[in-house]
């Protein structure tokens, strides 16, 4: 019997070869942005911003916040469906020389508030009555990037708040750290249900 | 029937080149290898840090909220090795949190004790000890800080070694002003850096 010692040419070698880094290629393009979107997401909603987001959330729930104008923001006829500010427009909402407006500021400014947004409690526009607010802020270039990532990563919530909450309050924390100089700062991120 | 056996085995040729390629494919390994070792090692540190971080934060952000703050008073430890706060409650009850930072001599040679520890008024033998604790007035509880790698350095006359911890507490800021009770304890690893610190805030008497 005659052997088969014939194996493979070199344009077959070649070829297989090709296909397989090929393949490992776009494994590694589609998976290694996963592995920073991963790392980014230890900074949302973590304990230090959730306890900041219930302090805005108080003061939105405070009596003498100012929230016609953000109410409307939400719910007015061709208004994006939102309200965004940095913490000092947000404080401005109580009426000057009060003691919430005084708190407000000096809260924020301790707790590293950068933004704050303010839109219904759910993310979605499945009643067809309000504005897209993903879509929308995903096209507002005034909220940062970062931002706008958490809010992609948010769910709908959906579900009725079991507190009746007809509002929601996400916010943006940049935060300093050591004295280090190779250490930047960061942002993180969290969201509150808010009663009004 | 005689049956012929195939019994030519491999030249020597081939398996050098074997080897070789064996060799090559262990050594561009190792370091990937190594490489995501360390990222282990980190992980799990970082893992235990946050732990740390939420358990306590969370002991003491639950008082601040659930009951409110009345007032806050910082004094030294009597030792002089830290801080002791004094949180006084809206239903009465006190909290105290105590920060006890003592930094060991982290120094190899006699240049260096001169320079990180004699000037800095650190006892050249010294080890580092850092720790916090919370509780109610007269229950205060050690929150012992996790271990994220030690270093223990020879003492110079040679009486013995000392400790230094990667985990130290960098930097403690307290501040009452306007109001607003802030504390941050910055808690610095050199792997992780000074992200995973201790942040309260919390109004002081916020109706």
């Amino acid at each position: 019997m005659k052997k088969n010692s014939k194996g493979f040419v070199l344009v077959e070698t070649l070829v297989v070869t090709a296909f397989v880094a090929a393949v490992f290629s776009v494994i590694y393009i589609n998976f290694y942005p996963l592995v920073g979107e991963y790392e980014r997401r230890d900074f949302y909603d973590d304990l230090d911003s959730k306890y900041g987001a219930y302090w805005m959330k108080v003061f939105i729930q405070r009596g003498n916040f100012e929230f016609s104008s953000v109410s409307s923001a939400i719910q007015g006829e061709g208004q994006p469906g939102y309200y965004y500010g940095d913490a000092n427009d947000f404080c401005g909402h109580f009426p000057d020389g009060s003691n919430d407006k005084n708190f407000c500021f000096v809260m924020a400014e301790r707790l590293h508030v950068d933004h704050v947004i303010i839109t219904r409690y759910r993310l979605d526009d499945s009643d067809g009555t309000t504005a897209n607010f993903k879509l929308n802020v995903m096209n507002d270039t005034s909220v940062s990037e970062s931002f706008r990532s958490y809010i992609e990563y948010l769910p709908d919530f959906i579900v009725a708040s079991l507190n009746t909450a007809r509002y929601r309050v996400l916010v943006e924390f940049k935060r300093p750290t050591g004295n280090s100089e190779d250490e930047e700062p960061y942002y993180t991120y969290s969201n509150m249900e808010v009663i009004r | 029937m005689i049956r012929k056996l195939n019994n030519k085995g491999m030249t020597v040729v081939e398996i050098l080149v074997t080897f070789l390629l064996v060799a090559v494919i262990i050594v561009s390994l190792y370091d990937g290898i190594v490489a995501l070792k360390n990222k282990e090692t980190i992980a799990s540190y970082k893992l235990s840090l946050v732990t740390y971080r939420d358990l306590l934060t969370k002991d003491i952000q639950d008082d601040l909220i659930k009951i409110g703050l009345s007032s806050a008073q910082t004094s030294s430890l009597s030792d002089g090795t830290g801080y002791r706060i004094t949180m006084a409650l809206r239903d009465g009850s006190k909290r105290i949190l105590e920060v006890k930072q003592q930094f060991g001599c982290n120094a190899v040679d006699a240049i260096e004790v001169d320079e990180l520890c004699v000037k800095a008024g650190i006892d050249k033998n010294a080890s580092d000890d850092f720790s916090i604790s919370y509780g109610p007035e007269g229950d205060v509880v050690e929150y012992p800080l996790p271990n994220l790698g030690r270093e223990e350095l020879d003492n110079l006359d040679n009486s013995g070694t000392h400790t230094i911890s990667a985990l130290r507490i960098n930097e403690v800021d307290i501040s009452t002003a306007n109001q607003v009770f802030s504390l941050r304890i910055v808690l610095n690893h050199p792997d992780l850096g000074s992200k995973y610190s201790i942040d309260i805030v919390s109004p002081i008497n916020y109706p």
